[in-house]
């Protein structure tokens, strides 16, 4: 699953940063005294006189931290769509980390916004569940997002910050957000997670009204997460608002890539499943290449 | 003139107040949305509100006539030309003389002010018309009056049509067009002219002829021009205490206009007056009061003619209401101890006050001749400890007395077993039958302490501690346990029921007594609430059978009682319904009034009477073409009917909502 080397305690799927004592072949290097003499390839030895090592590649496990924004914003459910944004993410959530659980990997969740577990605005995040790869770990990842509520404001800055601490690096980090009127936050954000060489994936999770605006009735928005509101007919701003929101997934996807971080654009409309096998056969074909 | 076919749909436009009421409901109000984020959203422009309700006007507008035009068209609207033009018309069409049969309407609603009149002069414009063409006449009411075959002597039909009035009968016109049918001359293509008011009830044809497939049908109208009706409906007499009469008389209107009128009575040398005023349709009491003594028959009119006078009069009993007979069924062979209860029950009976206009009469019969008796002329019966005497023959009769509406009172006798046994076998009374109760000399008497409000006692006994009901001891009595279906009006002692009823079909009433009213039982009859009980069980209101008067119609067949029989003179077995007037036989008076039926001012549909008389229409066979075109041509003159034009403008309506629930989803696209 990941692309690049982890470091890791167990050994898993995962290519270790370490060469070391995994079974498939890598490459060669000159022999150095201290060397395992079992390393020596006695082939070479005899039909060019030089001493070679063959090095193995080690097979590791790596951390894999899921980042769920559970801002009010997260909790809006179009006419389109079978459940909310936030159900949407959890799903995609639980998808994830069963793939990562059964090839060995640990998985570790925060769920994050400005309101606290118990209710207060603390910055403590909603749902916190440390890194484990242990087979009760899906069990405890489900039962903390079905107690998950989408409210106040999303801080991806906390979450994001958390999330290299905690991993120290050469972890997956895998946010999944809509990152409205953030776009100019994410970005530094999302640099300095990639330069702690850690591989991360963007899921951008987006109801199917937040694209196109389809209402025809004179409507009194209010907003999810300020609580601000506005009467407009949406007949007369539609083609404005779809602008605006191209734009502003574009700086998203733009961010991401300057990053060189994986971007999914999902829509709560559309099959998780579907959507989460293409792009892991997208990721293992880049890979393979 | 503007009818309808069905005019019962137009109560369907109260539906019309659904799209208004809905659209003053429904106010343009904005949609309240939680929305992920507002930052893209600006303030937009609102829809034009003035256009928008401009629209919503015009779209109420388009639904409120679109549901106006789909209730007129299930109404059947069609517009009918007068008469005179009919006959006018018919004089243009007819170049050629043809030779036909005229049926002249002669039911009471034709004897208004001039519609026989206007028959006659139509007949007589016609007949000149054509002279030399073989005519002839039907004139029929209820029955036929004149009948005249076809003959090129036209004097004859005129002498006849002087000769001859509207009957006060209602019209039976099914028959009357056979006649004229079969009179229809057998060559050419003659003509049956019906001449009538085409009055709605009189024109409901029950099995009407069939007109041979050459005939022409031709409908002369002679409906009043302006049609106004206003007819005395009913007339109840009561005495006063202190001497003469107060009369309600039930007016109606029957007209579209308001009017005033003048009602009178008039009996001998007494006149009394009242000025009423009726709003179109309608219908309003009258009291009339008069201090003198009157004799038993009067009359009440209602002044100035209208379009039918016959209803202006009727013919009113002002005597005393015959007497309501009771039958009592007494055992005098087996227990002869009976014959004190019937002295109780015949004086209770008797009793009279001033106050109450009813009188009863009670006539004994013994137990073993009851099957013989004739009940029809009885509306209750007293049971005395009788029905363990009769046999299963008996019952029977009681069954359907009671289901015919009669009121029947039963006492325990000797035989009280047997008795409660046949009611329980012939399904009238399901009554447990658990011994009879005798109190000792020196015990405790059994007192009644529980009267059921819901029962017909209530109205006796209002506050029963200020009577002597729950005062007087009681010996003996049975004791009884009643199934579900049968009510409980007095009960004594713990849960004793005293006296029970049960209803049967038609009014018909079962009263059981626990307690025979004889002083053996208990002290009942000596007591005051003895009286009460009796007469409030036989209360005249109550009794389906009696009716203090019978009115009947003009025509009507009415069967002489079998009393009446044994006296008459005359040797019909029937009464004499001819005229209006106010006959007594054998105690029981019967006004005789004409039809009111007659006095609706609504006319029977030409449409539907031309396709009830002539069903070959339809079709277009060529030996018959012209014919049919002719007929066609007739019914377009005559009557025209509307209903298409009102569907046609329903669907384009539909299409003009269509249009512009687009041009508003185009202009905006407000939900509606």
């Amino acid at each position: 699953m990941a692309r690049i080397a982890v470091h890791g305690l167990l050994p898993g799927l995962h290519r270790s940063a370490y060469p070391g004592g995994g079974c498939e072949f890598r490459q060669y290097r000159n022999y150095t005294p201290g060397d395992d003499l079992r390393n020596v390839d006695w082939k070479l030895l005899a039909k060019h006189n030089r001493y070679y090592t063959k090095i193995y590649e080690d097979e590791t496990n790596v951390n894999c931290l899921f980042l769920l924004d559970a801002s009010g914003s997260m909790g809006y459910k179009g006419t389109r769509s079978p459940c909310s944004k936030l159900h949407y993410a959890a799903t995609a959530v639980a998808v994830l980390a069963y793939l990562a659980l059964r090839q060995g990997d640990r998985v570790g969740l925060v769920a994050y916004n400005s309101v606290g577990p118990d209710g207060l605005k603390t910055n403590r995040f909603q749902v916190n569940v440390p890194l484990s790869g242990n087979s009760d770990q899906l069990y405890r990842l489900s039962a903390n997002m079905q107690r998950l509520t989408a409210q106040g404001q999303a801080c991806h800055e906390e979450a994001l910050n958390y999330a290299a601490q905690k991993t120290g690096g050469k972890s997956m980090i895998v946010v999944l957000s809509d990152f409205l009127e953030a776009e100019d936050r994410i970005k530094p954000l999302l640099k300095r997670i990639r330069t702690a060489q850690n591989d991360c994936i963007v899921l951008h999770v987006l109801d199917d009204d937040e694209i196109d605006l389809p209402f025809d009735q004179t409507t009194r928005f209010c907003d999810s997460e300020s609580g601000n509101s506005v009467i407009t007919s949406p007949p007369q701003v539609r083609e404005h608002y779809t602008l605006e929101m191209e734009t502003f997934l574009q700086e998203i996807q733009r961010g991401c890539r300057e990053a060189q971080i994986d971007y999914l654009r999902t829509q709560s409309s559309q099959d998780v499943a579907n959507i989460l096998a293409a792009y892991l056969h997208h990721r293992r074909s880049s890979y393979s290449c | 003139m503007l009818n309808f076919v069905y005019p019962a749909f137009l109560w369907a436009g109260a539906a019309l107040t659904v799209p208004l009421v809905l659209h003053l409901l429904r106010r343009p109000v904005s949609v309240h949305l939680v929305f992920p984020s507002i930052r893209f959203i600006r303030k937009g422009p609102l829809p034009h509100t003035g256009r928008r309700r401009l629209q919503d006007v015009l779209l109420l507008l388009l639904r409120l006539l679109m549901l106006a035009a789909v209730i007129l068209a299930f109404a059947q609207p069609e517009w009918q030309s007068s008469g005179a033009k009919d006959a006018a018309a018919t004089a243009e069409e007819e170049k050629q003389p043809a030779g036909g049969v005229f049926y002249v309407d002669a039911s009471a609603s034709m004897s208004g002010r001039d519609s026989f009149r206007k028959a006659t002069d139509n007949i007589n414009r016609i007949l000149e018309q054509h002279a030399g063409a073989p005519f002839g006449l039907v004139v029929y009411g209820k029955e036929e009056r004149v009948k005249v075959p076809p003959t090129a002597k036209h004097e004859k039909i005129r002498n006849a049509l002087r000769n001859t009035s509207p009957s006060l009968f209602a019209g039976k016109h099914a028959a009357g067009l056979r006649q004229a049918v079969e009179l229809l001359p057998g060559n050419g293509s003659p003509r049956l002219y019906i001449v009538s008011d085409f009055q709605q009830t009189d024109w409901q044809l029950q099995d009407p002829p069939e007109l041979p497939p050459r005939a022409k049908l031709q409908f002369i109208d002679v409906f009043p021009e302006s049609p106004s009706n206003a007819g005395i409906v009913r007339v109840s007499s009561t005495a006063l205490p202190e001497g003469g009469l107060q009369l309600m008389a039930e007016v109606l209107n029957y007209g579209d206009q308001s009017t005033s009128r003048q009602i009178r009575l008039d009996v001998g040398r007494t006149v009394v007056e009242k000025k009423v005023e009726l709003s179109p349709h309608e219908r309003k009491r009258v009291n009339l009061t008069s201090r003198e003594k009157l004799p038993s028959k009067g009359k009440v009119r209602l002044n100035d003619d209208d379009a039918y006078t016959p209803d202006d009069t009727y013919a009113a009993w002002l005597g005393q209401a015959p007497p309501i007979r009771i039958l009592a069924v007494v055992p005098f062979n087996k227990e002869p101890s009976k014959e004190n209860e019937l002295f109780f029950v015949r004086k209770a009976f008797s009793v009279r006050n001033k106050y109450d206009p009813y009188q009863y009469r009670v006539e004994p019969v013994s137990a073993e001749l009851f099957f013989s008796t004739d009940l029809s002329d009885y509306q209750g019966i007293v049971l005395m400890g009788a029905g363990g005497y009769l046999r299963d023959r008996g019952f029977k009769k009681i069954g359907n007395f009671l289901n015919n509406g009669g009121v029947v009172f039963s006492t325990p006798g000797r035989a009280a077993t047997q008795q409660l046994l046949k009611l329980r076998r012939q399904k009238l009374l399901d009554i447990q039958h658990n011994g009879r109760q005798n109190v000792s000399v020196g015990g405790d008497a059994v007192y009644i302490n529980q009267l059921n409000d819901d029962t017909v006692l209530a109205d006796a006994f209002p506050d029963p501690h200020d009577t002597d009901l729950f005062l007087f001891p009681i010996r003996r009595y049975l004791r009884l346990a009643p199934s579900d279906e049968i009510d409980t009006l007095l009960k004594a002692g713990e849960n004793m029921p005293i006296l029970m009823s049960r209803s049967f079909k038609a009014g018909g009433k079962f009263y059981l007594s626990a307690v025979g009213f004889t002083p053996e039982w208990s002290d009942w009859p000596l007591s005051s609430s003895f009286l009460p009980v009796l007469r409030e069980t036989f209360a005249p209101d109550r009794l389906k059978r009696y009716s203090p008067v019978k009115r009947i119609n003009c025509g009507a067949q009415v069967a002489l009682p079998q009393e009446a029989d044994r006296s008459k003179k005359s040797g019909s077995e029937f009464l004499d319904t001819s005229e209006p007037a106010v006959e007594v036989v054998a105690e029981q008076p019967y006004e005789i009034n004409v039809p009111r039926s007659e006095s609706v001012l609504r006319q029977q549909s030409r449409i539907r009477l031309r396709k009830e008389l002539s069903p070959q229409e339809g079709t277009s066979a060529n030996v018959r073409g012209q014919a049919v075109q002719d007929v066609h041509r007739e019914a377009a003159a005559d009557t025209a009917a509307l209903w298409p034009y009102c569907a046609m403008a329903a669907a384009l309506l539909i299409l003009g909502e269509m249009f512009f629930l687009t041009l508003g989803s185009a202009n905006g696209g407000r939900q509606t």
